[in-house]
């Protein structure tokens, strides 16, 4: 186990090499070398980047991290709550449908999936929006919170940050900042559920084929007891290794959303930056993101390696 | 008393194009303290009927019987939550690969206190928990000692992957003693391990039958491993028990020509002394489902095949053995063709 998680290590700082090889191409083609060798620049690139110092965004004249942290952060409270979510409905339809493969409701819930999975994620915000928000007019779509509310900056993450108003503002401003969550954290799980549905029906189904299901039926134990403790302990592990994909999923669908919803967040700002021919702003990016993905990958193998380590009573080290 | 009683099982395979009659009026009866073997080559249906009477059947297998009793209750007539647990009081099953049958991210020790009846004490006092696993790992020690095993603080604290193939097979056998069943159902317990080791587990089965007079209803496609074991053996062949008998009537006077050339193969693989000749081995496949020949169903490799076998054989009973043929074998034939071979 040690000498996989050990590769994953050294891939992992590879490829943050990579990135900052890529990410120095960009600050090259920025700014005018002039007499300076190229060696010297990049230590001096370096230097910059250990010390945080990603330089100054070239619209707004702030400096690029102060704008990216809180961006990052309020991307990130929105993909959290979506996969949390996607996670809870994905296992229990999955799991619905591995019990009951090969009968019409198990037809019906993958069926159902294949057709959300099709459906574009700009083409379904656009029709949330007006369908939800301005023709029924239920919940309002645009933005994080009502402009009417002052919210302080604390912790970047705006449902806390409602909770921390003193005063009547409290409980209606937390209220008003949840009525905003709904409509994109619909648009961005509806890809995460789907491939959560697959996953766990796969894995499930496998799993209810053992004999040790079969051994605890015969001996005329509840299906819910089967399932939570043999069934689900066995298949979280296939389960965990296959649901980094769909984080990148959702990461990789949230500029979409952001930018239908305008929702403050990393996908907005790219954009931006991507408009206004903000280097600095697209560099920062490529290398948060980049090491973000690794790191989550690397978590998740190092996880379901751990898995495997225990349930082999850590005796098998298999190269 | 029969503890288990079956008339008539039939159970049938539904495919895409049209339903395969596989077990085909098959009887069996167990009574308390019997050994009975399921003998018959691989592909013959004897699994599908233990699924059918385990009621682990996948749903694409549908069964019916005229009668199916468990110790004199009904199970035709019974709703499937109730049917389940008067299997789960009286059956408990072996499988054929104990690696796959043992759950790999539990410890032994909760597998096996998993099997144990629940108690009268276990609901009333639950708050004297400590008291209560006590007692269950007592039990636990006591039995993982019945079945051979001394160093029982390994095993039980280990998980299945460290163990071996015997010792998971013993494991099994210990989870299925525990359930206290009347009667044990062993699917090819024995088929994946070596010699010595199934001499090991059929000795314990074997202990275990004569001191709590335990039924044991064990399947196997090897009849020469068996053969000092069962009580009475059903040779399967085509979906149907063609030969029921005690072991010594199947042994040294079998009556239908399948068994006969089963016996006769065995004898010639223990006979040390001969040589290797392949041509005196007649092999016979279990038929293809979806072709059955008309009639007899071993009747396309039956050397004593003629004209009366194109109709369906019936069923023959006699005092101490019955079996499905038109020209069953006279005493002592068995030796008689061994002669007229050479």
């Amino acid at each position: 186990m040690f000498l996989i998680i050990l590769r994953k290590i050294i891939l992992f700082l590879c490829s943050v090499i990579v990135l900052l090889g890529l990410t120095f191409w960009f600050h090259v083609r920025v700014k005018n070398l002039g007499d300076s060798n190229l060696f010297d620049e990049l230590m001096i690139y370096l230097n910059r980047i250990c010390s945080l110092d990603f330089g100054i965004s070239s619209e707004s004249g702030h400096k690029v991290l102060n704008e990216f942290i809180p961006a990052m952060i309020a991307s990130s409270e929105l993909v959290v709550i979506s996969i949390v979510i996607s996670a809870v409905v994905g296992l229990l339809f999955g799991s619905y449908s591995a019990l009951h493969k090969d009968t019409i409701l198990d037809s019906m819930v993958t069926n159902t999936s294949i057709f959300f999975s099709a459906i574009p994620v700009f083409w379904l915000a656009q029709i949330l929006i007006s369908v939800i928000s301005v023709y029924f007019d239920i919940i309002p779509s645009q933005h994080r919170i009502s402009p009417l509310y002052d919210v302080p900056n604390v912790t970047g993450l705006i449902l806390v940050d409602t909770l921390l108003i003193s005063g009547e503002d409290n409980f209606s401003s937390f209220f008003n900042a949840l009525m905003h969550f709904p409509l994109p954290v619909i648009a961005l799980s509806i890809l995460p559920v789907t491939e959560f549905i697959r996953i766990t029906r796969n894995s499930l189904y496998g799993v209810m084929q053992q004999n040790y299901i079969k051994i605890a039926f015969s001996r005329g134990r509840s299906p819910y007891f089967i399932i939570l403790h043999h069934a689900i302990r066995n298949a979280l592990p296939k389960i965990f290794q296959q649901s980094s994909s769909i984080i990148f999923l959702t990461f990789t669908s949230v500029i979409v959303v952001e930018n239908a919803f305008n929702w403050p967040g990393i996908g907005m700002m790219i954009i931006q930056a991507i408009k206004n021919n903000d280097y600095n702003i697209v560099s920062i990016y490529l290398l948060f993101v980049g090491i973000l993905f690794i790191f989550l990958n690397l978590m998740l193998e190092a996880l379901a390696e751990f898995f495997q380590y225990f349930k082999s009573g850590g005796v098998k080290i298999n190269g | 008393m029969a503890l288990l009683d079956i008339r008539n099982l039939n159970v049938d395979i539904k495919t895409p194009s049209g339903n395969l009659h596989i077990v085909d009026n098959v009887d069996l009866s167990v009574n308390e303290g019997e050994i009975i073997a399921l003998v018959g080559a691989p592909g013959s249906g004897k699994t599908l009927m233990l699924q059918a009477i385990t009621y682990l059947r996948k749903e694409n297998i549908s069964f019916r019987a005229d009668r199916f009793k468990i110790n004199n209750a009904d199970l035709l007539q019974m709703p499937s939550k109730k049917r389940r647990k008067v299997i789960g009081e009286n059956f408990s099953l072996i499988m054929q690969d104990p690696r796959s049958s043992l759950d790999p991210t539990l410890k032994i020790k909760y597998q096996i206190y998993e099997m144990m009846p629940k108690d009268k004490w276990y609901r009333m006092d639950r708050r004297l928990f400590g008291f209560i696993t006590r007692k269950k790992l007592d039990t636990a020690i006591a039995t993982l000692h019945r079945t051979g095993i001394k160093d029982h603080k390994r095993i039980l604290n280990s998980y299945p992957n460290e163990l071996s193939d015997v010792e998971c097979q013993k494991v099994m056998i210990t989870m299925a003693i525990c359930a206290e069943p009347k009667l044990i159902i062993a699917d090819e317990p024995i088929s994946n391990l070596s010699i010595s080791s199934r001499l090991q587990i059929l000795k314990l089965l074997d202990k275990y039958n004569k001191n709590d007079k335990t039924s044991i209803l064990i399947i196997c496609n090897d009849l020469a491993s068996i053969a000092n074991f069962a009580d009475y053996f059903a040779i399967f062949y085509g979906g149907k028990i063609v030969e029921f008998g005690s072991r010594h009537h199947i042994l040294h006077n079998p009556t239908h020509p399948y068994t006969a050339s089963l016996v006769r193969s065995m004898m010639i693989m223990e006979d040390p002394e001969r040589e290797f000749n392949y041509k005196e081995y007649r092999t016979a496949r279990s038929p293809d489902f979806a072709q059955m020949p008309v009639g007899c169903p071993y009747g396309p490799s039956c050397r004593y095949a003629n004209r009366k076998c194109n109709k369906r054989p019936k069923l023959t009973i006699t005092k101490s053995f019955r079996y499905f043929c038109h020209n069953p074998l006279p005493q002592g034939a068995l030796f008689q063709e061994e002669d007229d071979d050479s």
